[in-house]
This record gives structure tokens, sequence and C-alpha cells, in this order.
């Protein structure tokens, strides 16, 4: 290669174009990812203050309907029936789970991402350094 | 072999030539040109251990005393260079002879000129070989298959713009 080489820069605006289209991808995925994070942590806060209430009324009325360190996954798996009548809700529930699945999901999205977009960042910036006020 | 076996192919072959250039770099020096620097810094220390030898004779010849500094080392007095004497006195070829099998201990490599020739035709296969990945790329990339990139490949050969196309 001498000064004289010719680069096909119509080649690099695609990769250019390419990188910029992950990385837009990238960050509304990383969004969704901290949204899903944020919303299940917030139902399990809310799940964690409904089981501290029924422990209490538990505790006043003799009973032994729900465990101290009942998770909600396990929750679930108990009669809708038994969960309202301990003051937990169930559709809040639902939404720790889906919350969870969702970040489960981003996240698998976002190493997808990265896994092309990573090298193919580091290859456009090579190109740029290569191209530096070159024209084709 | 479907696509993505050749682009694995070629890509190992990058890899494969990118390792010989970097083996080849820190290949040591070849014995012949480590023999041939050995006996040029011998000489030179013999040729002024003479000199040395010389005055000394000279000076014990005029006024019948020889200098002493020029064995200050012996009588502890000093930190005299004796390389220059003991060259002087037993001659090149035979310590040459005596360092002989320090250089046989370290690992042979290839003559500056050699190595000159391997490298240049290294970094030309391996142009070559970045060009043939470039192309087989380009080619999935035309199919729809998704490829991704090699964040170290060669710009150049990303980029290369066939001057006879």
């Amino acid at each position: 290669m001498n000064a004289d080489t010719r680069f096909d820069l119509a080649k690099l605006r695609r990769l250019q174009r390419r990188r910029d289209v992950l990385r837009a991808q990238r960050d509304g995925v990383a969004e969704l990812h901290r949204d899903a994070v944020h919303v299940g942590r917030d139902a399990r806060s809310q799940f964690a203050r409904q089981v501290e209430a029924s422990l209490q009324v538990q505790r006043a009325r003799g009973d032994d309907v729900i465990a101290a360190d009942l998770s909600p996954e396990e929750a679930l798996e108990m009669p809708v029936s038994t969960l309202h009548g301990a003051g937990i809700n169930v559709a809040n529930l639902r939404s720790i789970v889906d919350a969870q699945e969702a970040a489960a999901a981003h996240a698998e999205t976002l190493r997808t991402i990265n896994a092309e977009l990573t090298p193919l960042a580091a290859l456009v910036a090579l190109c740029e350094r290569l191209t530096e006020g070159k024209t084709a | 072999m479907n696509g993505t076996e050749e682009l694995d192919a070629l890509r190992q072959r990058v890899a494969d030539l990118k390792a010989e250039a970097e083996t080849l770099a820190d290949a040591g020096r070849a014995h012949s040109e480590t023999r041939a620097a050995l006996r040029q810094r011998l000489e030179m220390l013999h040729a002024e251990g003479s000199r040395r030898l010389q005055h000394i004779v000279a000076a014990t010849a005029t006024d019948g005393k020889a200098p002493g500094g020029e064995f200050e080392v012996l009588t502890g007095h000093g930190a005299a260079n004796l390389g220059p004497l003991l060259l002087a006195v037993f001659g090149v070829p035979d310590i040459l002879k005596r360092l002989d099998r320090y250089v046989t201990a370290l690992p042979d490599g290839p003559t500056t000129a050699a190595r000159a020739e391997r490298s240049g035709v290294l970094a030309a296969q391996l142009f070559e070989a970045e060009l043939a990945e470039e192309r087989e790329v380009s080619r999935l990339e035309a199919l729809g298959v998704p490829v991704q990139r090699r964040g170290d490949a060669d710009p150049g050969a990303v980029l290369w713009l066939d001057p006879a196309a």
C-alpha cells in the first residue's frame, strides 16, 4: 500500500452506518433492560411489604399461612385464595416474574448486539484512522 | 465446506501467519552473528590491551619502572578493566573459543538478512490472507448471512480497492 492507495470509502460508510444502528439498538435495549430491572425491584419491594404486613397479622392471630422467607416464585405456586387471604397481590407477583423474564431477555439481546458491535466498532475506528483526510 | 466454515478457515490462516510473524520477531539472534559481534568486540579490547602492554614495556625500557596503574586491580587498589589485558595476553581466538559455550547455550535464530526476507514474505502473505478473508466476509454479507467482524482486521485489506479493477 502506498500514498496513492485508494480506499473503498463507500464500504467504510456502510460499516459506520451498521455501527451506528447497532449502537442505537444497544442504547434502546439497555434502556428497556433498566426499566425491567426497575419495575422488578419495585414489585419485589411491594411484595416484601405485603409479606411483612401479612406476617404481622399472622402473628396477631397465631396463624401459620405464609413463611417469613416466602419468595415471589414460591408464592405463585400457592392457591390464589390463600394469597388473597394473606393480602398478597397476585398481579404484582406476576409483574415480578414478567419483569425478571423481560430483563433476562433484554440482557441476552444486549449480549448479542455487543458481540457484533464491539469488534465492528474497533474495526471502524481502525478504518477511520487509516483514511483520515483521504478521499476515494 | 459452507460459508462460515470457509471464513473460519481463512481466519485461522490469518491467525497462523500472525503467530509466525510474532515468533519470528521474538526469535533470538543467529549464532553466527552473535559470534561475529563478539569477535568484533574482543578485537577492539585486544587492540586496547596491546596498546597498554606496549606502553608498559616501553615505559619500563625507558626508566626501568613499569607504571603500576595497569595492574591496580591485582593489588586491590582500584577497578582497572582487565579485559583488554586478558585479550592481549591470551589472544582473541582462545577467548572466543572459551565464550562459545555461552553462545551455543542460546537459542539460534535467523540471520538479519533471513529475518528481513521472511518478515517481508510473511507480511505479503498476511495481507493476501486478510484480503481473502474480507472477500469472504463481503460475499456472506451480500447473501444476507450475519457475520461478526474481526476487530483487529487489517483496515487496509478491509477497504482495499483493487487498482486493476
